[in-house]
């Protein structure tokens, strides 16, 4: 925790409620049509779901229940259900109606309560994404389960996508809290606290209130003992001997279950509420990394689907193992696809958000300074021109930049340069930097406002210096890694074998002399 | 004692000279904290290039890609190819050096090209090189070790296992279990790799850096024993007259000895966060005192005389790096180099005075007890050390209980760096080496 989020929580424990944090929102919300809440619950001691339930805004909740969570083969068939309306929310090809137009598809997301919910995901995705027993078609409708439980849990681990939100998380990310960590993971008492035009002891009250009932996957332990255990006993000795009143038990646990799904759901979609109706500006990195999502969920889940429906599951398509990349070029991808996704995350939000660039600033990752020399270094003869500024800042701000830091100007992206001195003399930093990229005028009407980079109007103009990304060279390292081609690969790949050994020409003592022979005196 | 070290120095070379000459596939060579490591580099390179083969270095940094071609033209006859991406500003050091940003003008036949990691595997090589030469190699990730396929089927990769692992910025908890994690520095791999291939396998036996006492320390931070060139009364500050405060008694325990501690209490509500601006004082002042004092520095029989430029400062926080640089008096500012041990790495000064990683820290993470950081800070000095913390930092270790939370069958890593932690306060208390500025 920094030294600014240490005090922004302790403004909003003086407010007596939660503060905005950001300038702008860095969250995209999908359209309603596009947007599924899903939450799950577990029996205790049951790592598969118990209940799970599916709410659109606007719409009624699907709930799914199975009396004992305990009985594989009813869990099974329960999951066997869900697929479909998953695999339709994200459009599985096998689901899909018609041929995928030239239109870009929309942002598909669905939300959960919070972490907890995600970690269902993974089990899902360890149990049945190589479910190989029982009906067949069962099996293969599991397996697709397992594969879209898999990629849904794996994306949640990449920084800035928009397809899988932990609603808890998005509003962490939306607002401060004037409350410890572990109490802001859940979602009931961050709603509770975001309720507006109260009194700060009546606010406290009902976030205290709602924080008692349990949103996580796992049921309040006395509600689950005294409540449903005793049904669900009831139902299990019913189960062989009595259908009728193991009907109405069944019946009974499912009512009492939907109950508590439904809560998760309906707070899961007033967080998304929330969002939507905050005044805030939408940041414009956030619509790039909504986009960003839909395509990763093309490339990372719907293409390997595709394949499979085409060709079939054994045709030399392998989904991702559940636990980790046991193949080193997967591994080595993904590693890169995600330095990238971390980097774009952090480059796309901060050129729209002064407080996320307040941040860097604090921290050292920027520099926010004023321009005081415009000067134009083109050696004589060149057509161009090679505008270098001068920037001062105080000295007192650490920072990360040196000479030759790679640097671009806060909210104009393309506007890159070099750091070509950097020095602090009586308290001021000074900064000289090359300008590289967008020398001219923009065209773009966006950046109607940008100055060319050498007119000697910037002077006295106040700006942020940002790291330039490095964005693409992730993605183009994460394509590269894969090939497996080269004089080396035998080591990096474990592709062919070693180059072979040779005989030394020379004794040891000989080899040293011939080295001393070379060096310049 | 140098003399046997010498010999170990020299055999290592022999070793890796054998080994070129003999075409083996992979060397790997494990040194301590300034031991030779890119000399080390310089020399295989120059040895193959006189054989007429054709070498490409992995430098892990700009800076330290143009420093090898520096020292290279500097110590060998032949021409040098610096290959830079286009956000490198070329300089001029020397004209055996020239500068290629395009792979097409890389030269044909035998030669030397010097790149970074990240510079050699973005390209599609026209002419594949012999041997592809890796410096500072434990700070290269796997997953761009990878990269390099293209470049030549033999490798030579030099590095220190102590020092701070690549830095990455993502969850890696996918890969705790990967047979090949793809964010663990590649030697590493290649060392544990359960194959019938076995790499040759070297280790430098001696720091040329580090007085003999350093060397013992920071020993504790390697799976290899090591020693120090430098022999018990070879290093040493040689203050002018002090007084009995408690900066002057850490100085003076600088003239029979390497290095020493300064404690300040901690405050009854707890050190402050981040900006520990004490702290940031203290390490400033004796600095200041440093210079004032005045005397000599002696190294190997050499003596010259203290200036600020004999002195670094360094904080794993950059904002504490930048409350220390603001505490600097404006006389000595600009002479002292302050960053974080991460810039640090490769670097060295007579006189080194560091913030101790677990000061202010009270509840240590992952990342605090992570003994990269403390092994580079610990190990920058040629002459002296001293370590400043809030005088929390035995009892927070002691009562430290690490959750070993690595999956099983792996190294308890924030265990072990907390045992390090604790080992290597213990020696400096047990050899009287803390004082308390309280």
């Amino acid at each position: 925790m920094s030294s600014r989020d240490v005090v922004r929580r302790l403004e909003a424990f003086d407010a007596g409620g939660p503060l905005p944090r950001g300038a702008t929102l860095h969250l995209k919300c999908a359209d309603p049509e596009d947007l599924l809440a899903l939450a799950f619950l577990r029996m205790g001691g049951e790592s598969l779901p118990w209940a799970i339930g599916l709410k659109k805004p606007f719409e009624e909740a699907r709930i799914f229940a199975v009396p004992d969570a305990r009985d594989r083969d009813r869990v099974a068939a329960m999951l066997v259900e869900l697929t479909p309306l998953l695999a339709i929310h994200l459009e599985h090809p096998q689901w899909a109606e018609e041929e995928p137009g030239d239109e870009e598809p929309p942002l598909r997301q669905i939300w959960v309560p919070n972490g907890s919910h995600v970690e269902l995901l993974h089990m899902l995705n360890l149990r049945y994404t190589f479910a190989r027993g029982g009906d067949p078609d069962r099996a293969a409708m599991l397996r697709i389960l397992g594969r879209m439980a898999g990629y849904l849990f794996r994306e949640a681990g990449r920084a800035g996508e928009s397809t899988i939100v932990d609603g808890s998380a998005a509003l962490r990310e939306a607002f401060t809290f004037p409350a410890d960590d572990l109490r802001q993971q859940h979602l009931g008492f961050l709603i509770a606290l975001l309720e507006p035009n109260l009194h700060r002891g009546v606010r406290m009250q009902r976030a205290e209130e709602a924080e008692r009932l349990s949103v996580s996957t796992s049921l309040d332990p006395d509600f689950e003992r005294d409540r449903l255990e005793p049904v669900v006993e009831r139902y299990n000795s019913a189960r062989r001997s009595d259908p009728t009143s193991a009907a109405r038990h069944e019946e009974a646990i499912t009512a009492l279950l939907a109950r508590e799904v439904e809560r998760r759901l309906d707070l899961t979609l007033e967080a998304v509420r929330v969002l939507e109706g905050d005044a805030r500006e939408m940041n414009a990195g956030a619509v790039r990394l909504a986009h960003e999502s839909t395509e990763a969920r093309q490339r990372d889940f719907l293409w390997l689907e595709g394949q499979i429906v085409t060709s079939g599951e054994d045709n030399g398509f392998f989904p991702p193992s559940p636990e980790t990349d046991r193949d080193a070029r997967t591994g080595a991808a993904r590693y890169h696809r995600l330095s990238g996704g971390a980097e774009t995350f952090a480059a796309a939000l901060i050129h729209f958000d002064s407080e996320l660039q307040e941040d860097a600033v604090s921290d050292g990752q920027a520099i926010r300074g004023t321009i005081t020399k415009v000067e134009d270094r083109s050696p004589e003869g060149f057509r161009g021109t090679v505008p270098v500024w001068t920037i001062e800042a105080p000295s007192s701000d650490p920072t990360k930049f040196r000479r030759g830091s790679g640097v671009c100007v806060a909210g104009v992206p393309k506007r890159s340069g070099l750091v070509l001195d950097i020095g602090e003399d009586d308290g001021v930093r000074r900064v000289e930097v090359e300008i590289n990229g967008w020398k001219r005028r923009p065209k773009d009407e966006s950046f109607a406002h940008v100055l060319a980079a050498i007119d000697p109007d910037l002077e006295g103009t106040e700006i942020v210096l940002l790291s330039s990304s490095l964005e693409g060279i992730s993605a183009l390292k994460s394509r590269r890694v894969r090939d497996d081609t080269g004089p080396g690969a035998w080591l990096t790949h474990g592709e062919g074998t070693p180059p072979p050994t040779e005989k030394a020409d020379g004794e040891a003592a000989k080899l040293l002399a011939e080295l001393e022979g070379i060096r310049v005196a | 004692m140098n003399e046997a070290i010498a010999r170990q120095v020299d055999e290592v070379r022999e070793g890796l000279l054998e080994s070129i000459d003999s075409a083996a596939p992979l060397v790997i060579v494990k040194a301590p904290p300034g031991s030779g490591k890119t000399r080390l580099i310089l020399e295989a390179a120059a040895f193959a290039r006189n054989r007429g083969l054709r070498v490409a270095i992995a430098a892990q940094t700009n800076s330290q890609a143009t420093d090898i071609c520096r020292r290279l033209a500097h110590e060998f006859p032949f021409p040098v190819t610096r290959f830079h991406s286009s956000s490198t500003r070329p300089e001029d050091i020397g004209s055996l050096v020239t500068w290629v940003e395009k792979k097409a003008d890389l030269p044909v036949g035998p030669c030397i090209a010097v790149g970074t990691t990240a510079k050699w595997g973005l390209i599609e090589l026209e002419e594949e090189f012999d041997w592809a030469l890796v410096d500072e190699a434990w700070q290269m990730a796997e997953a761009d070790f990878m990269l390099l396929r293209q470049v030549a089927p033999r490798f030579i990769m030099v590095g220190d296992p102590g020092q701070i692992p690549p830095v990455v910025d993502i969850d890696t908890a996918r890969w705790a279990t990967a047979p090949k994690p793809p964010h663990r520095p590649a030697p590493e791999l290649l060392l544990a790799a359960d194959s019938d291939f076995a790499p040759v396998e070297l280790a430098l036996p001696a720091t040329r850096r580090l007085p003999h006492d350093s060397a013992r320390v920071v020993n504790a931070f390697y799976d290899f024993e090591f020693e120090s060139w430098a022999e018990p009364g070879d290093r040493s500050l040689l203050a002018r007259p002090g007084g009995e405060n408690a900066i002057d008694r850490a100085l003076d325990l600088l003239s029979a000895g390497s290095m020493a501690a300064l404690t300040l209490p901690t405050p009854i509500e707890g050190p402050p966060l981040e900006e520990d601006r004490d702290i940031a004082e203290l390490a400033a002042a004796i600095a200041m005192r440093t210079v004032e004092r005045g005397g000599e520095i002696l190294i190997d029989g050499r003596r010259t005389k203290v200036w600020p430029g004999h002195i670094g400062l360094s904080a794993t926080h950059r904002k504490m790096n930048a409350r220390m640089t603001e505490a600097l008096p404006a006389s000595i500012a600009s002479e002292v180099m302050v960053d974080t041990p991460e810039r640090w790495q490769g670097l060295e000064r007579p006189l080194m005075i560091v913030v101790h990683p677990v000061s202010g820290v009270t509840e240590p993470t992952a990342f605090d007890l992570e003994t990269g950081r403390l092994c580079v800070m610990a190990s920058r000095h040629q002459v002296g050390v001293i370590i400043v913390t809030r005088d929390h930092l035995p009892a927070t270790l002691e009562e430290l209980t690490p959750r070993a939370e690595q999956h099983v069958g792996l190294r308890d890593v924030i265990g072990q760096g907390h045992a390090r932690h604790q080992e290597f306060w213990e020696k400096l208390s047990e050899s009287e080496r803390v004082v308390s500025a309280g």
